[in-house]
């Protein structure tokens, strides 16, 4: 079993277009998919990520380094507030990208199963669409336009929910 | 990113996140969308705390979202039930989400609807086998007036509605609405010493609780066993004087 003094150790992760990322074992902790591939043991080659590209990938290391720094909650019961304040406010910050961004962020945080990342995607996604029409809804989501309703479904759909149009 | 599928469990949370009004909107966007909300298994992991707020008209707003976000979450709840006039609403109890009114209509009868604030449908009771007296003019109020409860059992919801019997002051009777059949006991009667205080009962535990004043004017607490339609009474404690 690997202790938390290791964190020299490196992990290496490989994108779908084939750029490998040395990360910090404690930066790659933060997800819960490699820290079973670590306490498996499955760990110590490069870890090809096939559906994740490097954009994509540079920005969840980039999430994690900030959050493996950070003094996490259950260390400490009185860590200072600043910390909390500086964590929140790069958070905000890491979710200012296109919406398509955002999405395969979210797919891949729930691909490599990092909590924080899909619970602060998931709360990008609502606020963003948060009262919005289903039109702009729609767009902003890129929906499959073979899977809308009919005219007659829709216009059935909004009069049910008609009291969430007022 | 082209046409990628969320996962079910993903969109979910993000639905989690949004107030109810945003998710009745959502219900348009999409036939696949369209069924994610509605499937009832999920819609109780989307139901979140409400609170039923009444004005002129009944609102429900969400425990969860800020002042200035209150138009994005206050949902007015329809005026009238299918053609009912409302003249007065009573929340009698909420259980797993849903709310059970008494609204009383401008010729004064009283209809009961089982409503979902969360998706916004509803159901109207049938009517208890005797029809509900028209409530009387003031100052009779307390004799007449319905009484009622919502209690649960453990695997049904009931709804008790108690009645002055006709022929005897002394004797009231009951019906019980069960949620999960969908219709009314046949009357149980109960000797009547005592008046009611108030026409809504408590609902805790499988039991109903209302305040009572005995003929010999003393406060008691009248609990009603759901499941075994069993009465008893309360002693309250250092009798209360009003």
């Amino acid at each position: 079993m690997s202790t938390s003094s290791s964190s020299s150790k490196k992990i290496v992760l490989k994108s779908a277009d084939n750029e490998t990322f040395e990360i910090d074992e404690i930066v790659a902790l933060e997800s819960q998919a490699i820290k079973n591939m670590i306490e498996d043991e499955c760990a110590d080659n490069v870890i090809p990520l096939g559906n994740i590209d490097s954009k994509t990938l540079s920005k969840i290391i980039e999430y994690c380094k900030k959050h493996a720094e950070s003094p996490k909650k259950d260390d400490n019961a009185d860590i200072d507030e600043k910390a909390v304040e500086d964590l929140k406010s790069f958070d905000a910050e890491f979710a200012k990208v296109d919406m398509p961004l955002i999405q395969d962020i979210l797919m891949a945080a729930n691909f490599l199963n990092i909590d924080n990342l899909i619970g602060l995607m998931c709360r990008t996604i609502a606020d963003r669409i948060k009262g919005k029409t289903p039109e702009e809804i729609r767009k902003i989501l890129n929906i499959n336009k073979n899977d809308l309703l009919s005219p007659e479904q829709e216009a059935k759909a909004r009069e049910e929910n008609s009291w969430a149009f007022d | 990113m082209v046409d990628v599928h969320i996962p079910d469990e993903v969109l979910y949370n993000i639905f989690a996140r949004l107030p109810g009004k945003s998710l009745g909107r959502l219900r348009c966007i999409s036939k696949y969308w369209n069924r994610l909300i509605s499937d009832p298994y999920f819609a109780k992991l989307l139901s979140r705390p409400m609170i039923l707020l009444q004005f002129q008209h009944l609102y429900t707003i969400e425990n969860n979202v800020s002042f200035h976000n209150m138009a994005r979450s206050m949902v007015k709840i329809p005026s009238g039930f299918g053609n009912i006039n409302i003249h007065y609403v009573t929340v009698v109890g909420t259980f797993n989400g849903i709310v059970l009114l008494v609204l009383e209509d401008t010729s004064l009868c009283t209809h009961m609807i089982l409503y979902n604030p969360f998706t916004q449908e509803y159901n109207k009771v049938p009517d208890p086998p005797v029809r509900p007296r028209v409530r009387p003019p003031q100052g009779l109020i307390y004799e007449s007036y319905l009484y009622i409860g919502f209690g649960a059992t453990p695997d049904d919801f009931k709804s008790v509605r108690f009645f002055e019997a006709e022929e005897s002051l002394n004797k009231v009777e009951s019906y019980v609405f069960s949620v999960k059949k969908n219709s009314w006991s046949k009357p149980k009667y109960f000797t009547k010493n005592f008046r009611f205080r108030n026409g809504v009962g408590m609902s805790l535990n499988g039991f109903l609780y209302w305040t009572i004043l005995s003929v010999t004017t003393t406060w008691l607490i009248l609990a009603l066993d759901i499941k075994k339609m069993v009465l008893s009474m309360i002693n309250i404690p250092n009798t209360l004087i009003y």
